[in-house]
């Protein structure tokens, strides 16, 4: 599955509705920012690709200032009827998560409009920095399915 | 309320436990909303709750954190005269286990 596949899959959940907040992620994950229809930007999740869940369970860890935001992903978290149907759950995490973030990670993001919603993604080097500062057996593995799967320029 | 990054690690330590910060930060914010400050409160009541019995030996002192407005500096300032700090009282404040929150309420 590439990261296009992962936002269209957790995007169709959320079509139609405005959230608000910063983007936030912990680890090697994709950060989902959305635009309401005023144009205003939001960050609504992140979504994590883990090895220790099945291949076809995801883990998205949004970080959101909106309290209806915050409820729906109570609502969606691990063990939930959502998570049995759609196959990945939700784990709400600080803004204070953005700390971990290499600066001016923004300005290597991407933008990609998906219907009613713009979603920004960090780079993949970004989203890997902390888990590489982190260095545990997981995270090197995390690094190098990156470059397997073309995440990462060789080199990099 | 912002909080400098000295403050961050005086009360969060020099390697914080996001999941712990998270459960404080939207505790807070969702044990201000009626109805979800009575769902968080029968899932945590709950029998099938692993942390049921740890929670109501320190029911005051997590609703007392989770209800103040306080920011962290003071939170964690007030916290440590009563002989614990934010980092441990977040700590305690238990996970929410989706199988059995959606309906808390019955």
């Amino acid at each position: 599955m590439n990261s296009c596949d992962i936002y269209e899959r957790i995007l169709a959940r959320f079509r139609n509705v405005s959230y608000s907040n910063e983007a936030a992620f912990y680890g090697p994950k994709i950060d989902v920012q959305v635009w309401s229809a005023i144009g205003k930007e939001f960050t609504i999740a992140t979504n994590q690709v883990d090895f220790a869940v099945p291949e076809n369970s995801m883990v998205v860890d949004p970080v959101t200032d909106s309290d209806e935001v915050a409820v729906r992903c109570y609502d969606a978290m691990i063990g939930s009827e959502f998570e049995q149907r759609h196959g990945w759950h939700v784990n709400l995490m600080p803004d204070s998560v953005l700390r971990e973030l290499p600066a001016e990670w923004e300005t290597r993001a991407t933008t990609r409009a998906c219907g009613l919603l713009t979603v920004t993604v960090p780079s993949p080097a970004d989203l890997l920095a902390p888990k590489l500062r982190r260095n545990e057996p997981r995270d090197r593995a995390h690094e190098a399915w990156a470059y397997a799967v073309g995440l990462l320029p060789s080199g990099l | 309320m912002t909080t400098t990054d000295d403050e961050f690690t005086a009360i969060w330590g020099d390697y914080p436990n996001y999941d712990d910060i998270a459960r404080f930060d939207y505790g807070r914010r969702m044990w201000r909303r009626p109805v979800m400050g009575a769902r968080l409160l029968a899932h945590w009541l709950d029998p099938r709750h692993p942390y049921r019995e740890r929670f109501s030996e320190r029911r005051a002192m997590i609703e007392g954190v989770l209800a103040s407005e306080a920011g962290l500096v003071d939170l964690d300032t007030r916290l440590r005269e009563c002989g614990t700090s934010l980092r441990c009282a977040a700590r305690e404040i238990p996970p929410v286990f989706g199988s059995f929150f959606a309906h808390a309420l019955g």
